[in-house]
């Protein structure tokens, strides 16, 4: 109690400029969560939240029932972790060759460019995936059969979404995400590079010696707040890529699309409040362990 | 081989640098034309007839062109004007006051003698995983906060972001630790410290989370699509989202005789709706690219 | 302490005073106490039309004039109907009349507490409407013994069936269809004869041939695959799956689909517009869109087929209107919904907009839309309120038309089984794992994806039974046969 008086006293305006966040934080997250007994529940409009009988486990069950569960985590994680690779590394390597590539014309419109995909919304980009994709007269067996290919079925293939899903990932998100990187390669103090020169290191070894070092934090902290997303998906690229397109969902469908078409009739709050806690705790889950790890071998990066 | 022959004069470029610029240059090239492709081909679209992709799909120089869909946006342009009004204010107001509360805030936790810096971070890091739901949020802000209809219901939710927040954090653990003790001499307090040093000293990544910011406001109709009813008050996305929406659901109902006299927007319209949403935002990027220059900030301040 | 006590004493009565005046004042005016000049608020679907304003100012006029009381229109957007529709009942936020219907889960929502009873209150502040409500419409709307929402009087029977393009059966010599098999003849020469379009408008989300083949036997949809035979005495719940000529029907749809009726990619397609825009030159769907085609694109002279050995009137709730549990006025939103309904001025304006400006009525007695883009007749979520006796004909129907609807009255049942509204409470998990089922292994199986239907076939059972269909089937028979009990009485 005491060290809490003197920590406050200590660091007093420290605190108080902490002050507007923690409220607003505390008001509109910490406040309404207590809506999560709602996944506990039966939920009766006239009854409200608390009224409602308790359903103990039973909004989960749907979730399990056809073994589909278990399926759709599976591919939540991996096409989280395949995203997570693929984005991050692309972004990381752009980031750097557009710091030290020559010709500042070339550099800035090639940046722009790269952004774009981040304005393009999943529903359109849907359309040009039908056009691209589609069997009788898409671009790409309309490529295969000019080169005497045999033409693909992609929307009857599975396996391949395991490509095309990352792909599309990663061209939307890449630009956006190689930002955080080019901002935190200019925050490097320039003398790293000039002694580096001095001492007649190539670009290559300026890159692994100065660079990498020097942003890893930005590198552990994007992977870990990736990692704590996990069980997460993008509704709307998987929704907007897919479809209801059964015959894929082996390799397509995660927790969101699954619970989406699994309530979209007769849809029910606590049951999708239920899976959204499911998601959550093994999010939280995974994420305490990884950060554990992280806080051991380098503090300074860790989330938490 | 030409292009890369050493000029008498210029500084010799050796065989190394040469050959991360020749994959640079390839590797950004691809890179940049997949992405703008598609670009070119939603604005053409947008001003292609409806009719022409309908048949022919879509094409880099428009087969057909036409101004339909950007018509019947603009049918009623001050609906339009009024949404882009809105959508500008939200957008810079929730950006100003989120990147001070955030950068602000980011500063503290990354101060290594805070003693509870880590509970804090991790009470802030927990909302990212739990959360109340949609129901216990909508119940919080219309009956509760009576923000129906009212511009607060969009900039609150999307103020405090904490990822950005722990991106900030990171960029400020990176600044060096003595340049803050030596302030600290001075006899700066905390909060001049911030302002003086810190902000000065984090251009890049205030533009940073800025930019995402700006983004996620403008972009932001979900919020919208909750809180406000009054057609006076969407912003341009939601009025644009609506329109988006509405084509779906009225085939999957389309119950009475009648409902077809209500236009279905078509794929020109969508592609349009693109270009109205994004044009202004477009114009932020290169602004914010000057910021991203290297070694500018830290060198200012020493030298 | 002591003057505490006092002060909460005299509170206490002021509260009671004042709590029972407004009770003495209703009772002594009657119904008609509208001194307090109050704001509806009303949620409509859809949104509104450039001149909604406009109308609503003319509204408005009115309504302050009659009741004290404006209205105000909100919102929600079609995109976001499932989401905000069901949020704004559970939120408790004050509305005093909704829009309501089967598809934005009337029962559902009754059930769950959302509405107002107005068994009392409608009688009272509605009278003429409510005495005009026909007994099966009433008792249809009615769930556990209260009336939850007043549905439009409006009914037609309902019809699932095929369009085709007019135009190409000419073209074609194509008569008609008497069969599911005359429709792929159809399809093939569509093939033929016009490679550039897609012989049908068919997408994952539309209703496919499935649902022509149970409808083809007769069947009523409780919640897919379970369905049931209305006609029958004592019908059983039927798991659609389970009949014996679904294998057949795959092996066609198999067929049919490596002949090219259907894209490859059809899963995957979203474009719902294909027949409108002249892409596809059939589609799948009710005698309303036919006539909307018709009168949207007359050059293509849509025809309409159907093959269900019956018809029954649409439900009741398929339009309403509900006042929600969180109401603040509800005396003065009935007395609002009963204006609708009874006055045609109030009625025209919020369904056909401002005449002379937006509509004329020809000499024919048809609706002449004048400025569809300023107010589109019936387009802004006035169906709620529809009403037979002020609807005007639309200008360009079928020339058949009347023909169509004889015959459809004419096949017309009666639906003993059209209050059984089932309870899905107890088996919402297996329902919910069964909606999922359906889309992974049989919609591949109806579009001929799946390249051996027998193995497919084997599959789709498997994974139904694991989801508990068998579970559903038996408690929807439960409640089906304690239904039936309770007519009996």
């Amino acid at each position: 109690m005491n060290n809490f008086l003197m920590e406050m006293k200590k660091n007093r305006m420290l605190y108080i400029m902490l002050l507007p966040a923690v409220l607003l934080v505390l008001l509109l997250n910490y406040l309404p969560m207590a809506g999560i007994i709602l996944a506990f529940k039966n939920f009766r409009y006239n009854l409200g939240i608390w009224g409602s009988e308790w359903a103990g486990l039973r909004n989960f069950r749907f979730f399990f029932l056809s073994g589909t569960g278990w399926m759709v985590t599976r591919n939540t994680i991996l096409y989280n972790l395949i995203n997570l690779l693929t984005t991050q590394l692309l972004a990381i390597i752009i980031a750097i060759v557009l710091n030290d590539i020559r010709g500042r014309l070339f550099k800035k419109l090639s940046q722009s460019a790269i952004f774009l995909p981040y304005f393009i919304s999943w529903i359109i980009v849907g359309v040009f995936a039908y056009n691209i994709f589609n069997y009788e007269s898409g671009l790409l067996n309309g490529a295969l059969k000019a080169l005497g290919a045999k033409p693909v079925n992609v929307y009857a293939e599975p396996s391949l979404w395991w490509l095309i899903i990352p792909s599309f990932n990663a061209w939307k998100w890449v630009g956006y995400t190689s930002v955080i990187y080019i901002a935190a390669i200019t925050g490097i103090d320039p003398e790293c590079y000039e002694s580096a020169d001095i001492d007649g290191a190539n670009i290559f070894q300026k890159t692994f010696y100065i660079t990498l070092p020097s942003i890893r934090t930005t590198i552990i902290i994007m992977l870990l707040l990736s990692i704590g997303r996990i069980l997460r998906g993008d509704f709307q690229m998987f929704y907007q890529l897919v479809g209801n397109n059964g015959q894929l969902f082996s390799a397509t469908d995660v927790i969101d699309t699954f619970v989406f078409r699994s309530l979209v009739t007769g849809g029910d709050l606590s049951m999708s409040s239920a899976a959204t806690f499911y998601q959550s705790v093994l999010c939280f889950l995974i994420i305490v362990l990884v950060n554990g790890v992280v806080r051991r071998v380098d503090p300074d990066s860790a989330l938490f | 081989m030409k292009l890369f022959q050493p000029r008498r004069n210029a500084i010799k470029m050796p065989a190394s640098t040469v050959v991360f610029n020749v994959a640079g240059y390839l590797l950004l090239s691809f890179f940049a034309i997949i992405c703008l492709l598609p670009f070119v081909f939603l604005i053409s679209a947008s001003f292609t007839s409806e009719k022409a992709i309908a048949l022919s799909g879509f094409s880099l120089i428009p087969k057909e062109f036409s101004t339909d869909a950007y018509r019947l946006l603009f049918r009623n342009p001050t609906d339009i004007l009024r949404a882009y009004g809105v959508s500008g204010m939200i957008t810079l107001s929730g950006s100003v006051v989120g990147l001070f509360i955030i950068s602000m805030t980011a500063y503290v936790l990354s101060r290594p003698y805070l003693r509870y810096r880590y509970q804090i971070t991790f009470y802030f890091y927990f909302t990212t995983l739990f959360s109340g739901g949609l129901l216990s949020v909508y119940i919080l802000f219309v009956r509760y906060l009576g923000l129906k209809n009212n511009y607060l219901a969009l900039i609150l939710p999307l103020l405090v972001n904490v990822f950005y927040l722990l991106i900030m954090r990171s960029f400020i653990t990176a600044i060096p630790e003595s340049i803050f003790e030596s302030a600290k001499i001075d006899g700066a307090g905390e909060l001049t410290i911030f302002l003086r040093l810190v902000l000065p000293l984090s251009t890049s990544a205030l533009a940073t989370i800025g930019l995402f910011l700006i983004l996620d406001y403008w972009n932001d109709w979900y919020h919208a699509m909750l809180y406000m009813s009054d057609y006076k008050k969407f912003p341009l996305q939601y009025m644009l989202y609506n329109l988006l929406s509405a084509s779906e659901a009225i085939a999957r109902l389309s119950r009475t005789a009648s409902i077809s006299v209500v236009e279905v927007p078509s794929r020109a319209v969508r592609m349009a709706m693109t270009v109205v949403a994004t044009g202004p935002i477009l114009l932020v990027y290169p602004f914010v690219q000057r910021y991203f220059v290297k070694g500018v900030t830290l060198g200012a301040v020493k030298g | 302490m002591k003057r505490n006590a006092r002060l909460l004493g005299l509170l206490l009565v002021l509260v009671l005073v004042l709590g029972s005046l407004p009770l003495f004042a209703l009772a002594e005016a009657a119904e008609f106490d509208i001194s307090q000049p109050v704001e509806l608020q009303i949620y409509l679907i859809g949104g509104p039309a450039r001149d909604y304003d406009m109308v609503l100012e003319k509204l408005n006029e009115k309504t302050k004039a009659d009741l004290n009381a404006t209205v105000n229109i909100n919102w929600i957007g079609w995109g976001d109907f499932q989401t905000k529709y069901p949020l704004i009942l559970a939120s408790g936020e004050p509305v005093d009349l909704i829009y309501a219907s089967v598809w934005t889960q009337y029962y559902a929502e009754a059930a769950k507490g959302a509405f107002l009873d107005l068994t009392e209150l409608a009688p009272k502040y509605m009278p003429k409407s409510y005495a005009e409500i026909t007994p099966d419409f009433m008792q249809q709307a009615t769930v556990d013994g209260h009336l939850y929402g007043i549905p439009a009087e409006f009914y037609q029977f309902g019809m699932m069936g095929y369009i085709l393009r007019g135009d190409l059966m000419r073209e074609y010599g194509f008569e008609g269809i008497s069969h599911m098999d005359d429709y792929g003849v159809f399809l093939e020469l569509v093939r033929d004869n016009n490679p550039e379009m897609s012989p049908g408008d068919f997408i994952a989300t539309s209703d496919s041939l499935e649902g022509m083949l149970w409808r083809e036997h007769g069947f009523q949809e409780i919640t897919f695959p379970l369905v049931y035979d209305v006609r029958e005495e004592h019908p059983k719940v039927v798991n659609f799956y389970e009949e014996a000529y679904i294998l057949d029907f795959f092996l066609k749809m198999k067929e049919w689909g490596d002949k090219g009726y259907w894209s490859k990619s059809v899963l995957s397609n979203k474009d719902e517009n294909a027949y409108a825009s002249g892409l596809a030159a059939s589609r799948i769907h009710n005698q309303d869109s036919w006539k909307s085609s018709y009168i949207a694109h007359p050059e293509y002279e849509s025809q309409f087929f159907f093959l269900s050995p019956y018809s029954i009137k649409t439900q009741a709730m398929q339009d309403g209107m509900a006042v929600p549990a969180s109401a603040k006025n509800p005396e003065r939103a009935l007395m609002l919904l009963e204006k609708l309904r009874q006055d045609r001025e109030y009625y025209n304006l919020l369904t056909y907009g401002i005449e002379g400006l937006h509509f004329e009525v020809t000499e024919q007695n048809t609706l002449n839309p004048l400025d569809p883009e300023g107010f589109a007749p019936e387009g802004y979520c006035s169906w709620g309120f529809k009403e037979h006796k002020f609807f005007i004909t639309p200008e360009g129907m079928p020339d058949n038309l009347d023909e169509v609807n004889a015959k459809l009255e004419e096949m017309a049942i009666v639906n003993p089984f059209v209050l059984f509204t089932p309870n899905f409470e107890p088996v919402k998990n297996e329902r919910a794992a069964v909606a999922s089922v359906y889309q992974q292994y049989a919609k591949p199986l109806i579009y001929g994806y799946i390249d051996n239907p027998e193995e497919g076939y084997k599959t789709l059972l498997m994974q139904l039974e694991i989801a508990g269909i068998k579970e559903m089937q038996a408690e929807l028979q439960r409640q089906l046969d304690e239904y039936i009990a309770s007519l009996a009485e």
